[in-house]
């Protein structure tokens, strides 16, 4: 079960934050677009399909994302969430058949939460899945977990 | 086509020097003339002491010789600077150092001119050590003067075109654009190059038991010796103050509070968001030694940190800086040695984040163990040492060469 208010934490923000490691163990952070569809637990994100993440995707999967809301006069009040679990690189070529319908309809979530900002997908090879796992939540100091998936 | 010094040029044309591995070079210079100052004093029964004194000298040759060349290569190696006014700077500077006309001469002769001098018209200082003797021991002694003299010359000569190259990077840096900016790497080499002028200084002082005798020589070394200690000092003021990083991306450090760290946790990556402050040359966060990152870097050093500006109307500007290396944890064990660093880490959080450590005053009790910002025994300081940087603006990925 995820709590409400982590649901709303996914639903509401634009922007998380993508760490993936390369093969020297370095990390690897870039801010993405993202949605997240609750009928299965996935979060999905589109990429090119030469960027850094996919790279370091295809070598290892395992991914942590964050989303925060920061506050900038109260540190109690920063609240976000990390998300820990396994990704997994959709090109759309390659797309499985019984895939494509999940891939379209996510590039049409895709396509309404960032409507007011840019033309979705133009640039975009790939769809990341994420799978998740683990959900860190914080409301300042206070933290709690959940496990999604083992 | 390479210009080289002329005691490079010696040791790389001129055998038996020439046949030798580079890093054997001093030692066999210090064999070789350590052999003849023996031959001589034994041949012309000099004392002891002579010999002690004469061993002195060399040694402070050869150190200088082992300096110089490790300092010529460096020089040599800088690469472009991404700031065409910067890059002019480098370029003369390399002119200069290296001239095809031997510049670097000068100093000595003036140095070896001074020298001869103050022997010639006073002739006890010298058989003090030596009695009446023979020529031969004079030419050696002029041999060793010559080298004394083009060393410590070309010591004033490097630090006196660094402190001009410092001062003029740092002044052209204050009017850079956009993207421009002088390579991270060569700056460094170039700090570790004032640090060798420095310690170029330091050798001098083996000179103190031959010139002792003496007030005149004495003051002379010690003026040479505060003069290489000023320009090499002044020298890395300048540079330290040169940013390695291009002004759109420093603004963004400067401005910036928030910033996403990346650790390693076993295998897996790891990322939380923090408050962070940048000094000009680097970006610190602090940490509780509770807290996973902190476990995650003891394990792992490898880190990244990623900062950004957000345009809420067009995300076509926002700009983002990912800055990926190793992260230095500044713990007790080097307090002495980062304690100035420390203090200004402080200083900048304090400055920076004043309604926050309001609120962690007021509300001190409430706070749980992990907050509680006793320095360096909860809160761990974190320096992140880097080795890529990665800049976006809106769309367009810059990789910026360090």
């Amino acid at each position: 079960m995820i709590p409400p208010r982590i649901l709303e934490i996914l639903h509401m923000n634009y922007f998380g934050y993508l760490c993936t490691l390369d093969e020297t163990m370095t990390p690897h952070i870039t801010p993405i677009f993202f949605v997240y569809d609750h009928r299965n637990k996935m979060i999905y994100s589109l990429s090119g399909e030469n960027s850094k993440k996919v790279k370091n995707i295809e070598k290892n999967p395992e991914v942590s994302l964050t989303v925060d809301m920061r506050h900038e006069d109260d540190p109690f009040s920063n609240e976000g969430i990390l998300v820990r679990g396994r990704a997994k690189i959709f090109s759309k070529e390659e797309s499985r058949v019984d895939m494509l319908p999940e891939i379209l309809e996510i590039y049409e979530v895709f396509k309404n939460k960032y409507r007011k900002f840019t033309v979705v997908g133009e640039t975009s090879d790939v769809m990341i899945r994420f799978e998740i796992h683990r959900i860190t939540h914080w409301i300042g100091p206070k933290f709690t977990s959940i496990v999604v998936r083992k | 086509m390479e210009h080289k010094w002329i005691y490079e040029l010696i040791v790389e044309k001129i055998p038996p020097f020439s046949y030798l591995p580079k890093k054997y070079v001093s030692l066999f210079q210090l064999f070789i003339m350590e052999i003849a100052g023996i031959v001589i004093a034994l041949h012309f029964n000099l004392p002891f002491s002579a010999l002690l004194y004469g061993s002195l000298v060399i040694l402070v040759v050869v150190l200088w010789s082992l300096l110089m060349l490790k300092i010529a290569p460096t020089i040599r190696s800088f690469r472009t600077s991404l700031s065409e006014e910067e890059n002019r700077v480098i370029e003369e500077y390399k002119r200069l150092l290296f001239h095809p006309d031997h510049y670097e001469i000068v100093p000595g002769i003036v140095f070896m001119a001074i020298a001869s001098y103050y022997l010639i018209t006073n002739p006890a200082y010298l058989t003090r050590f030596t009695g009446n003797t023979g020529t031969l021991v004079y030419v050696f002694i002029g041999l060793l003067l010559w080298d004394v003299s083009y060393r410590a010359g070309l010591g004033i000569w490097v630090g006196m075109i660094s402190l001009r190259r410092s001062r003029e990077l740092y002044l052209k840096s204050l009017q850079r654009k956009e993207l421009e900016h002088t390579l991270l790497y060569d700056l460094n080499s170039m700090e570790r190059l004032d640090r060798s002028i420095l310690f170029f200084g330091i050798i001098s002082f083996l000179l103190f038991p031959v010139i002792i005798s003496s007030v005149r020589l004495t003051f002379l070394i010690s003026f040479y010796i505060s003069i290489l200690f000023t320009l090499s000092t002044l020298s890395m003021y300048y540079i330290r103050r040169v940013p390695w990083l291009p002004p759109d991306i420093f603004d963004l450090l400067k401005m910036g509070k928030f910033a996403y760290v990346g650790t390693v946790e076993s295998g897996k990556p790891h990322i939380t968001p923090v408050v962070y402050v940048f000094d000009g040359r680097f970006v610190y966060f602090a940490t509780s030694r509770a807290s996973r990152k902190f476990k995650n870097i003891k394990n792992v050093k490898r880190i990244a940190v990623l900062i950004d500006e957000r345009d809420p109307k067009d995300l076509f500007k926002n700009k983002a800086v990912l800055i990926r290396g190793e992260a230095h944890i500044l713990g007790i064990s080097g307090l002495i040695y980062a304690l100035p660093t420390l203090i200004r880490v402080r200083n900048l959080f304090m400055k920076k984040f004043q309604r926050y450590m309001k609120v962690y005053r007021r509300d001190k009790s409430k706070l749980p163990r992990a907050w509680q910002l006793t320095p360096l025994i909860r809160r761990i300081p974190i320096k992140i040492k880097p080795e890529e940087v990665i800049y976006w603006r809106g769309a367009r990925m810059i990789r910026i060469p360090l």
